[in-house]
């Protein structure tokens, strides 16, 4: 893969929050501007008892949802994270826009432990239970339905030739018949092609000799060995005396 | 809207969009004691899976072998058949971590699916105006350490297992693995060696894209340095080829170094014997004792006997050959011969011993060849390795040709002898047994003592053998139909009374085999050829 392979480690010691956010609220939150303040986090710390954490949605970025209303109040569960450590890295991809002389590299980089998981819990009100009901009925609906059509559709009959045969068909005649060449020169083709190329098939001779089927067979059996068999069946090959490499192939 | 009265801190959130930067979660298990803060030197790459994704178009893209517009055929074909193929994609890929330089602990994180199906993710930091950026997660990878010693195969493991209350010593379990698997490695490096191709030697597909990974690095030198000094068994992924080589040039030395150990000296320290090993055959009142106890004598001898001429010879062919030659240097060859009848009856006749010798000449002429020719014996036949040191042979043999032509006489009355020795059915077993080996001794010696082993042959034997069927064509008819060892080869021919004496037979057969050369394959010790149809 492009670039640094070596992870940048500022970050490593930080500690962040894995928040766990529900789809409807992350759609909102994906459709925001940069620059807003999506919603508060309150967070009461009440002596004796764990914290309180509660989030609010801000009403400007409520907009974004789909339906009008959505919920805005959340409950922040907070777990900590013990059977696994979690830490995260990014990675930044080079920005193929910017003219710079010097490519960037893709850079990966350390960007904290995960010191505690947060799960956002929509307070259950009545808004919360119009959203459920409205992705409930969405689920049930099927996907596939009878649709009763008003036009009548055009079937097409089949063609008897297309376009694009016959253009073929046009360029051929205009071409005429393949005259023969020199047998000196067709093979100087021949050994042109052979040296890129160990296996050819005929009809792909043909092309690049531009010459006709049969007296290039009549060249070919001269100069060339034909395998009747896989893995290269239907193919022709140089003879061995004729082969400009030394290893001998099955 | 809580209550007012208890202390309430207020954060805003923000999404900063970063299109990017991507985020994502590595995941360890708790027991591997992962600490972040700690990490030095961390590295992290796409595992290049190039190799393993391709494996199945490994015909060149031009010159020899190539076919002239393959891939379009290629590509037609499949779409002809509706089936379009997977691209590779890097990005795809596992990740690779490594940690603490070269010698550091090493991860590989595989993609986990199924994670932001219903929900998403997002990280949490604060900003330095104290409010909270959220950064969506893109992917979750789980990181496994990566084992960085050899283990058994489940296979093995089960072996070993049926093994366990003999093994004493567990530790030696690993140890012999190791050694095993340097065996092989040799082989292979032999066999690379004698197709002259200047492909590396390679271990495994990870440890070469570790490699491939820590090449252009110079930083870590100095790790490669250290590791050198390390064990053998670790220093896979030296720095560059030249190191490589070298390596393996140590190894083959010790490996030699190995070959010439006393046997056993490897083996592992398995319990010989415990009470109540055998207590199945032990003794009912009722039962006829004397006879089951015959038995069982006979049985212990039974083994005793093939273990010695039988497996022994073939086992340790290399090994007693040039012993023996160690002990012909003493001069006192007549002992010898005596004692040789006696362990193996009906063994090697005189001119077996005779190429022995002309071995032995050989060896001391060839001087420091004699001991690679030794050590790659096993696969002679087709080494043309050192030219010369055939060359060599074949002058010796025009020497010492004379006393061969004569020896063919001899074996017979020896046979005889034998014959009327050995009396009871174990012993005649275990001669049949070293018959057998004796075409695969005789073979051996055959292959790198003497190019043709004709003369050896007296004309007439030839002819007696060929009247009876005995020729080139019917063995090499057995050999296409199945592989065969050479004590069933010499089964098949005794049968058919061809009148010869054993040794003749012996003989014979080991010449004709020597002119097929056939395939050979060793399977539980003992010696198979075939030939392909």
């Amino acid at each position: 893969m492009p670039g640094e392979r070596d992870m940048d480690c500022t970050n490593a010691a930080r500690g962040v929050w894995l928040v766990k956010v529900p789809k409807y609220l992350s759609n909102i939150w994906d459709k925001s501007p940069s620059d807003m303040q999506v919603g508060k986090m309150q967070i009461t710390k009440t002596p004796g008892t764990k914290p309180n954490v509660t989030f609010s949605l801000n009403p400007e970025a409520a907009k974004f949802a789909k339906n009008e209303k959505t919920v805005t109040d959340y409950k922040l569960a907070i777990s900590s994270v013990s059977a696994q450590s979690l830490v995260v890295f990014s990675q930044t991809v080079p920005n193929q826009s910017s003219d710079s002389v010097i490519p960037e590299t893709s850079k990966l980089s350390l960007e904290g432990r995960v010191v505690q998981r947060t799960e956002f819990r929509p307070v259950g009100d009545v808004t919360y239970m119009n959203l459920k009901k409205e992705q409930i009925l969405k689920a049930a609906q099927p996907t596939r339905m009878v649709q009763q059509l008003d036009k009548i559709v055009n079937n097409y009959k089949p063609v008897a030739d297309h376009k694009h045969n016959v253009d073929y068909q046009k360029q051929k005649k205009a071409e005429g018949k393949k005259m023969r060449e020199g047998k000196e020169k067709v093979m100087d083709m021949l050994f042109q092609a052979f040296e890129k190329h160990q296996y050819y098939n005929i009809k792909d001779l043909v092309g690049i000799t531009q010459q006709p089927v049969a007296y290039l067979k009549e060249i070919l059996k001269d100069v060339c060995n034909y395998s009747h068999k896989n893995p290269h069946k239907n193919m022709w090959e140089l003879k061995p005396e004729y082969r400009h490499y030394n290893k001998e192939s099955e | 809207m809580m209550a007012s009265k208890p202390p309430t801190q207020e954060y805003g959130v923000r999404v900063p969009k970063n299109f990017r930067k991507s985020f994502s979660i590595m995941k360890f298990n708790a027991a591997l004691n992962v600490n972040p803060e700690k990490w030095s030197q961390v590295r992290m790459e796409r595992e290049d899976n190039t190799k393993e994704f391709k494996a199945d178009d490994e015909t060149p893209k031009f010159g020899a072998g190539s076919e002239y517009g393959r891939e379009q055929r290629e590509e037609a074909r499949r779409k002809r058949y509706g089936y379009g193929g997977k691209k590779y994609q890097p990005e795809d890929q596992p990740w690779h971590l490594r940690l603490g330089g070269k010698s550091g602990k090493r991860f590989r994180g595989t993609r986990e699916g199924g994670v932001k199906e219903n929900a998403s993710y997002y990280i949490f930091t604060q900003s330095a105006d104290g409010a909270f950026e959220a950064y969506p997660i893109e992917d979750w990878y789980n990181f496994v350490p990566i084992a960085r010693f050899k283990h058994l195969t489940a296979d093995e493991a089960e072996e070993e297992f049926v093994k366990r209350d003999k093994i004493l010593n567990y530790f030696s379990v690993m140890r012999k693995k190791l050694k095993s698997d340097e065996a092989g490695e040799g082989e292979e490096e032999e066999k690379e060696k004698s197709n002259k191709r200047s492909s590396d030697f390679k271990i495994s597909e990870m440890d070469e894209w570790i490699h491939s990974s820590d090449e252009e690095d110079e930083d870590d030198d100095e790790d490669g340095e250290k590791k050198k000094t390390k064990k053998k068994g670790q220093g896979n992924d030296s720095d560059s080829d030249a190191e490589k080589k070298k390596q393996k040039k140590k190894k083959a030395s010790n490996q030699a170094k190995k070959k010439k150990e006393p046997k056993g000296s490897d083996d592992e320290a398995v319990e010989e014997s415990d009470d109540g090993d055998e207590e199945g055959q032990e003794l009912d009142y009722i039962s006829d004792s004397s006879s089951s106890e015959e038995e069982l004598e006979k049985k212990m001898d039974d083994k005793g006997v093939d273990q010695e001429d039988g497996m022994r010879k073939l086992l340790t062919s290399d090994e007693e050959s040039e012993e023996e030659e160690g002990e012909k240097e003493e001069g006192d060859e007549d002992e010898e011969e005596g004692k040789e009848e006696e362990d193996a009856a009906g063994e090697p006749s005189s001119s077996a011993k005779k190429k022995k010798k002309k071995k032995k000449k050989k060896a001391s002429s060839a001087g420091k060849d004699a001991q690679e020719g030794s050590s790659g014996e096993n696969s002679s036949d087709g080494s043309d390795l050192d030219v010369d040191a055939k060359a060599t042979t074949n002058s010796q043999k025009k020497k010492s040709s004379k006393p061969n032509s004569e020896s063919g006489s001899r074996p017979e009355s020896r046979q005889g002898e034998a014959n009327s020795e050995s009396g009871t059915g174990s012993k005649r077993k275990a001669e049949e047994e070293s018959v057998g080996q004796q075409i695969a001794k005789k073979l051996k010696t055959d292959s790198s003592s003497s190019a043709s082993a004709g003369p050896i042959l007296p004309p007439n034997v030839l002819q007696t053998a060929s009247e009876s069927g005995l020729t080139e064509e019917t063995v090499r008819r057995y050999l296409m139909r199945k592989p065969m060892s050479g004590k069933e080869l010499l089964q098949k021919f005794k049968s058919k009374k061809t009148g010869l004496s054993s040794d003749d037979l012996v003989s014979l057969i080991a010449h004709i085999i020597k002119k097929i050369n056939p395939d050979r394959k060793k399977i539980k010790d003992v010696m198979y050829f075939s030939i392909k149809a």
